[in-house]
């Protein structure tokens, strides 16, 4: 029988495989959209978060105050709408005279770098090491395993304050302490997922087609576990962010001279009944971003989750 | 007639899984031979090593398992001496297998005419330089050419807008189509069919054999297809080789083999069809179970459940008669019968390496 050939060129819709998958995610970008709709707030969250990072962004734009200067003959203003406030400080000043919103939005800079870069570097590192323990086993999985068990056994704030009394204080200290610890909870997640994956028959069917083990953790298993890794990622930054500002508060963490919410609230403790905007303002905006990229998170999960997916 | 040199010949392999009540003898001395374009049907009961011969050929034996002798010779080369880079590039390319459950099989997360085109690239099929990302368009397009052609092949309709399509969104059939597209597309000498219409329903399931028997024709392409569907196979095969506890008991053409079996074991799964030809009649059982194959009897495994099973049937190894012209088959019933057949071990292997 004669093979007729395709009807016309095709049109060159072929672009890499992973670029079709973080834009897909097996349905169009619309279809993601319309589903974030419906769980409102999954998109509250959402925005919330987008509209920190932008501030986070555009501080030096939004705010003309340095962060770092004040004056001192303004020290410890209410904030405008309270009785006694100045228009020009609108969540008013701290005991410095520093004008708190600045340093708030200034803030927003330290919580989401140590909050998106101890993650980014604990999901490269615990993906790379769970894929390979739960695809191979062996004695590489239990040696890796154990002291990922050692590592767990350690409260997270103990172990950080730990480390940070070890190595001292600094934002790239900072990180490193938070990374240390928190990769073993992307190992645990990714090892789980590879070695349920890996008895999975299109994981055979690549063997048959010639496809060698590294090729087949990186190109068939990882973009199925991809979405519980992201996940678990997002989630973890709201909690890297709050690790970040205990660290903080407890003077171990950043510097004083870097505006970070958590050595706000520390240094406003001392005022906490003549100037409880000073301690209290910074806590709120924290509770307000972690609370966001929790609700962002979850509902991430329910749309991302295909056992939770109808097919369509 | 078979050619000189068969495309697949397996000699004396065996595999054993040891496991901690002792080793399991998955597969015992073996011998098949798969003629170029040849259709050879596996058939047996659950566990009885017939997938277990797949996955020896490719070498994807899961561990603890593993081959302890035998050869596997392909196109003249032994499978099992090549190093595994050499096997890799083997696999896909050379021979190839397609899976019982197509929805499982296909990965979940790429478009169905990426996950074909994959093989393409892996294998170099298309000729050309390996350029990275940007700038192989040109090469993709060809090789989308290559899927889209074998797409259509297989009968997936409208392959240029299938080719985007997830798995979940095909059906059954339709993915295991695609799975036939993913295993043809690099023009493999011999496929290898572990059940592939057993998840598919009956009219599917014809479709498929049909599908493959014409892939069989035009590309000359050797299938090995394994069963345990004995009507399935008997239709589609032309040679058959009937399995018992990692033992082939039976052998031979289809003719020969079905219209006449001459072992009990496959007379028994002859009886169990049901039929269309005789009214309200009843499905004959083979009594008993498999035996647990960690502890086999000495001698014939199929004694136990055997109806003309005789005391010498438990004593020792028994070895292949040739019943027909070439048909073999396992069983010492058959001494009864032809009493004058001059038979001798040296004989047995004879046959078996001719």
């Amino acid at each position: 029988m004669e093979m007729t050939p395709p009807v016309s060129q095709p049109t060159n819709r072929l672009m890499h495989v992973w670029r079709i998958q973080i834009k897909l995610w097996r349905r169009s970008t619309r279809e993601f959209l319309q589903e974030l709709y419906q769980h409102p707030t999954t998109l509250v969250g959402g925005i919330v978060v987008i509209i920190y990072i932008l501030a986070a962004i555009f501080a030096p734009q939004i705010t003309s105050y340095d962060p770092a200067k004040g004056n001192l003959r303004e020290r410890l203003k209410p904030p405008a709408f309270l009785e006694g406030g100045m228009a020009k400080y609108p969540l008013g000043t701290d005991d410095q005279g520093r004008d708190l919103l600045t340093r708030i939005i200034y803030g927003a800079r330290i919580s989401l770098l140590v909050g998106s870069i101890s993650v980014g570097i604990s999901v490269l590192i615990g993906t790379a090491l769970g894929a390979l323990a739960g695809f191979y086993r062996g004695k590489l999985d239990a040696l890796i395993s154990r002291f990922a068990d050692l590592l767990m056994a350690f409260p997270f704030l103990i172990f950080a304050i730990g480390v940070m009394a070890f190595i001292g204080s600094g934002i790239n200290n900072l990180i490193m302490a938070l990374i240390f610890k928190g990769w073993v909870e992307f190992f645990r997640v990714v090892r789980g997922e590879m070695m349920s994956e890996k008895t999975q028959e299109y994981v055979e069917a690549a063997k048959v087609t010639g496809r060698g083990n590294l090729a087949i953790i990186v190109w068939e298993i990882l973009p199925n576990i991809v979405q519980s890794i992201f996940v678990l990622a997002t989630l973890r930054i709201g909690e890297m962010i709050i690790m970040e500002a205990s660290l903080s508060f407890l003077g171990l963490g950043i510097p004083p001279h870097i505006p970070a919410w958590g050595s706000m609230v520390a240094s406003g403790r001392n005022f906490m009944l003549a100037a409880w905007w000073v301690s209290t303002l910074p806590g709120i905006t924290l509770m307000i971003l972690v609370l966001s990229i929790n609700l962002f998170a979850e509902g991430l999960r329910d749309i991302l989750d295909p056992r939770l997916k109808t097919i369509a | 007639m078979e050619e000189a040199q068969p495309l697949l010949e397996i000699r004396d392999l065996s595999v054993i899984y040891p496991s901690k009540r002792g080793e399991v003898q998955a597969i015992e001395s073996l011998y098949l031979k798969v003629p170029k374009g040849g259709r050879l049907g596996i058939v047996g009961e659950s566990g009885c090593g017939k997938s277990t011969v797949l996955h020896s050929i490719l070498r994807l034996i899961n561990r603890p398992g593993k081959i302890t002798c035998g050869e596997i010779q392909f196109k003249g080369r032994n499978l099992l001496k090549l190093s595994a880079r050499e096997m890799r590039s083997m696999r896909g390319k050379e021979i190839t297998m397609i899976f019982q459950d197509p929805q499982t099989t296909l990965n979940p997360v790429f478009p169905v005419g990426e996950q074909i085109r994959e093989s393409l690239r892996l294998h170099h099929i298309v000729p050309g330089p390996d350029l990275p990302w940007p700038a192989d368009i040109a090469r993709k397009r060809m090789e989308k050419e290559r899927v889209l052609q074998a797409m259509q092949e297989v009968g997936i309709p409208s392959p240029m807008d299938r080719y985007t399509a997830y798995p979940h969104q095909f059906s059954g059939g339709m993915q295991q189509r695609a799975l036939i597209a993913l295993a043809l597309v690099c023009e493999p000498a011999l496929l290898l069919a572990d059940e592939p219409t057993t998840a598919l329903d009956v009219t599917i399931q014809a479709q498929i054999l049909d599908l493959m028997l014409r892939i069989n024709r035009n590309h000359n392409t050797a299938i090995m297809l394994v069963t345990h569907d004995l009507g399935v196979a008997a239709e589609f095969c032309d040679t058959i080789t009937v399995m018992y506890a990692g033992r082939i008991v039976e052998q031979g053409a289809v003719e020969e083999t079905v219209s006449n079996p001459k072992h009990p074991y496959t007379q028994g799964l002859l009886a169990c069809r049901p039929r269309t030809t005789q009214k309200d009649q009843r499905i004959q059982p083979i009594p008993g179970n498999v035996p647990d194959i960690i502890d086999l009897p000495p001698g014939c495994a199929f004694a136990p459940r055997c109806p003309s099973a005789r005391p010498i049937c438990g004593q020792g190894p028994i070895p292949m008669f040739q019943t027909g012209q070439s048909a073999f088959s396992r069983c010492l019933a058959l001494v009864e019968f032809e009493r004058e057949t001059n038979w001798s071990w040296q004989h047995i292997i004879r046959i078996c390496d001719e």
